[in-house]
């Protein structure tokens, strides 16, 4: 009777578990990339980039003759029928959990996203932690000609944007991230792009820049570098910077920026809303076009800075906020914070309320060092 | 008339004290007209043996003489003199060959149950030190020591394994396994319960513990109870070297321990169930390494762990002078050649090694064995459910070992139940000289 009752529970945790599923292993070919283009009749163009394992050069990988990595690419009117199509094409069993980058032309994006992309939110097997771009040029041309110091261009893509060391001028953005603000009207999606950096023959260099801005789920147009490090820093996620400031006529002081920090603060005044904005932070002089005595012009070099990167801030915001109607700084979560119940009654006007949105912003860089030169 | 079994006896022994002082008897009177007082009266005055006594009948008589002991008549005596001439070679004492020691006492326990006892009770010099002699086997009647320290060891345990001892019916006793199956507790179970040891020192410690040791005369390892999971991973040397060593060294065993048991079935487990759980880079190099090989992942993993089975098998039954042999077929041309043919894939080979090396780090050899056994069960069990049936296999084990217990101590003590004074102890190696400022 024991005996019975015990290989029933096992029985039991071993069948009701849904635990099912072995993967063939030896049949596994890695996606390391994913592109999305648009194609005729609203449909959609996916292409996976597969990669052909090779050994680490190390273990004598090196003189391998096999192509590092194939791209196949199909139509559907969803990504999940065009994968099916791929798997035919491909044979192998395609393995997407380890996806590094998920490539969305910018002519896709800017048709609307939100009727395609909840693939990404109800496929199991995929990676929610694959970075995504967004492509200047369709996004199979980028897989198929983009050439990189690694073998498969996607594994390089990644190391970029997943260093350690954040680039300022660089926003980043995980698929687990992007997904929920493309929905999100407080806090709307951005995106870092790729494009070719000088077309010039049969492989390009890809250069990752420039920021796409989304509102919803639609893309509505580009902020360069120096816009992209602004609105990194008031969304908190760099701490660093660089910036050039001009002294007079020809002549510039660049500085290197530390310890921002950065603090959005929603004012109401007569039922009328405007946002403080409070930048801190430490500056380093980097180079100078004109010689410069740091003791007595210490005051006029942080007087400029702080003139010039609150004159960039306002064109910054001016750009996002009135241009593209965007609210990609996440003020719209800020003000949810702080005053839930303002938030509430704003919400479903937010995107005409930030376009007339007022913001003070008071900046207030202190200059430490000047390098190593006095 | 005199009686005793030529190859038993030790013959110099029997002519220093009882044939001298017999045959110069011969001219002096008897000591007593009356066969039986004259019988004891040479067993007490004239007999020089340390051990010489009267039995009454021929039973014990012939049990004595079966020991190498000399059987005395006299004509007309009720009874029969018994004088022990006990002469039995013995191997001399050398180093355990089971568990050998870099620093600490080398000697190691022989056949003979008397120099056993001599080589515990030399460490422990105290009259506290209990030696209870039985006889066990109906055939081979093997005598049986039961040592412990009257004041440490509870009064109910060491009933309680007089008591199993007592109960063992058998025929004979060639070592000490034998005892150890029919007392354990849990003897079902694959986990062993009680723990065997080959050095003196070993049963030294255990008896100042408070725990009990049985020597089984004509087998060097001595039994110990009660005895858990915990003091299986613990070794002797532990207490000879320095503490923060001896720390890192006992999690270093747990760590093979858990390496022994789960690395191939974590590897089966991850490959065929959750590759994307494999770093990029690791899961590409596996893949190339694994390109052309026939076998599937479970069957590799199956082959190399078996090969490995076989391989330990036969360098334990080879001759010590071919010995070498097996290690140049086994490694070289089994493991280095099956991977360049492509028949086996390095990562399995690098998998089963690396569990080999793990399991030489379990001190106890019947544990190593049991943990051996329930490899292979892990293996099946991530090969049909991955790491959930692992999850499944460790609870199972987990329920088991709660479930057991070695003469009345829970067999996962002092982890669980948990006590925290003797967690830490099992954990860290708690320096002497902090512990003597508990005492205080």
């Amino acid at each position: 009777m024991k005996a019975v009752k015990a290989g029933i529970c096992l029985l039991a945790v071993t069948l009701i578990s849904g635990c099912w599923g072995q993967i063939n292993f030896d049949q596994l070919t890695i996606v390391s990339a994913i592109g999305l283009d648009p194609a005729k009749n609203n449909m959609i163009r996916v292409t996976l980039q597969l990669s052909n394992p090779t050994l680490p050069v190390a273990a004598g990988g090196g003189s391998q003759q096999r192509r590092p990595f194939v791209n196949y690419d199909a139509v559907g009117v969803t990504i999940q029928e065009a994968v099916e199509r791929i798997q035919h094409q491909a044979k192998k069993s395609l393995f997407f959990p380890q996806t590094k980058v998920v490539l969305i032309s910018e002519q896709f994006a800017r048709r609307g996203l939100d009727d395609t992309l909840d693939y990404f939110w109800r496929e199991t097997n995929q990676n929610l932690n694959s970075w995504v771009l967004v492509s200047r040029m369709p996004a199979r041309h980028v897989l198929d000609k983009a050439m990189e110091l690694e073998p498969v261009p996607a594994d390089e893509w990644r190391k970029y944007l997943e260093g350690d060391w954040k680039r300022p001028l660089q926003v980043d953005v995980q698929m687990y991230q992007f997904l929920p603000r493309l929905n999100q009207t407080g806090y709307q999606a951005v995106s870092p792009g790729i494009g070719p950096f000088n077309k010039s023959g049969k492989s390009d260099i890809m250069e990752i820049g420039d920021t796409a801005v989304f509102k919803n789920d639609r893309m509505v147009g580009w902020l360069s570098g120096e816009e992209s490090q602004i609105v990194n820093w008031l969304t908190g996620a760099s701490r660093r910077g660089s910036f050039h400031t001009d002294l007079a006529q020809e002549e510039s002081v660049s500085f290197s920026l530390h310890s921002v920090r950065a603090k959005l603060i929603p004012v109401l005044s007569g039922g009328r809303l405007s946002m403080k904005l409070l930048l801190k932070g430490e500056a380093e002089v980097l180079t100078a076009t004109v010689p410069l005595h740091f003791g007595s012009e210490h005051a006029m070099l942080r007087d400029v800075l702080n003139r010039q990167l609150t004159t960039a801030i306002e064109k910054t915001i001016d750009k996002v906020f009135r241009q593209f109607g965007s609210d990609v700084i996440g003020f719209g979560e800020t003000l949810h914070r702080r005053m839930p119940a303002e938030w509430k009654k704003r919400k479903p006007d937010w995107d005409e309320e930030i376009r007339g949105l007022d913001a003070d912003i008071s900046v207030s860089f202190e200059v430490k060092r000047s390098g190593l030169l006095h | 008339m005199l009686m005793w079994i030529d190859n038993l006896v030790d013959k110099r022994t029997l002519q220093l004290t009882t044939l001298s002082p017999l045959l110069s008897m011969q001219t002096l009177p008897l000591p007593s007209d009356e066969p039986s007082e004259c019988l004891e009266e040479l067993c007490r005055s004239v007999i020089s043996a340390p051990e010489a006594a009267v039995v009454s009948t021929a039973d014990e008589a012939i049990a004595s003489l079966m020991c190498g002991w000399t059987l005395l008549f006299l004509n007309g005596a009720a009874g029969i003199a018994v004088i022990q001439t006990q002469g039995l070679d013995s191997r001399g004492i050398e180093e355990a060959p089971s568990s050998t020691v870099v620093r600490g006492p080398r000697d190691g326990f022989v056949e003979s149950l008397d120099v056993n006892v001599s080589l515990v009770r030399r460490r422990i010099r105290s009259e506290s030190v209990r030696v209870d002699k039985l006889v066990v086997g109906s055939v081979s009647h093997t005598h049986v020591a039961v040592l412990y320290i009257h004041d440490r060891a509870k009064p109910e345990m060491v009933e309680e394994v007089m008591k199993r001892i007592g109960k063992v019916n058998i025929d004979g006793v060639l070592e000490s396994q034998y005892i150890e199956e029919l007392i354990k507790d849990s003897p079902r179970s694959f986990f062993p319960t009680v723990y065997s040891t080959e050095r003196p020192d070993d049963v030294a410690g255990i008896l100042m513990e408070g725990r009990i040791a049985i020597l089984v005369d004509g087998s060097p390892f001595a039994l110990a109870l009660p005895c858990t999971l915990a003091h299986l991973l613990k070794t002797t040397e532990d207490l000879y070297l320095a503490y923060p060593v001896a720390t890192f060294i006992r999690w270093l065993r747990y760590v093979g321990f858990l390496m022994n048991l789960l690395l191939p079935s974590v590897y089966v487990g991850t490959l065929t169930f959750h590759p994307e759980m494999v770093p990029p880079q690791l899961l590409s190099s596996i893949l190339t390494a694994r390109e052309g090989v026939p076998f599937p992942v479970l069957m590799e993993t199956l082959l190399m762990e078996l090969t490995f089975e076989v391989l330990r098998e036969a360098s334990v039954r080879m001759p010590r002078s071919i010995g070498s042999a097996i290690s140049i077929v086994g490694a070289l041309v089994i493991g280095e050649s099956a991977v360049q043919a492509g028949i086996i894939s390095s990562p399995a080979i690098i998998v089963v090694a690396a569990t080999a090396i793990a399991s030489f780090t379990i001190p106890s050899i019947s544990l190593s064995g049991t943990v051996r056994i329930l490899r292979f069960g892990m293996v099946l069990l991530a090969s049909m459910f991955g790491l959930y049936g692992i999850m499944i296999g460790l609870f199972l084990l987990g329920i088991h070992l709660s479930s057991i217990k070695s003469l009345g101590t829970p067999y996962l003590a002092p982890f669980a139940p948990f006590r925290k004074k003797e967690f830490l102890k099992m954990v860290f190696r708690i320096p002497w000289f902090a512990l003597n400022k508990n005492r205080k």
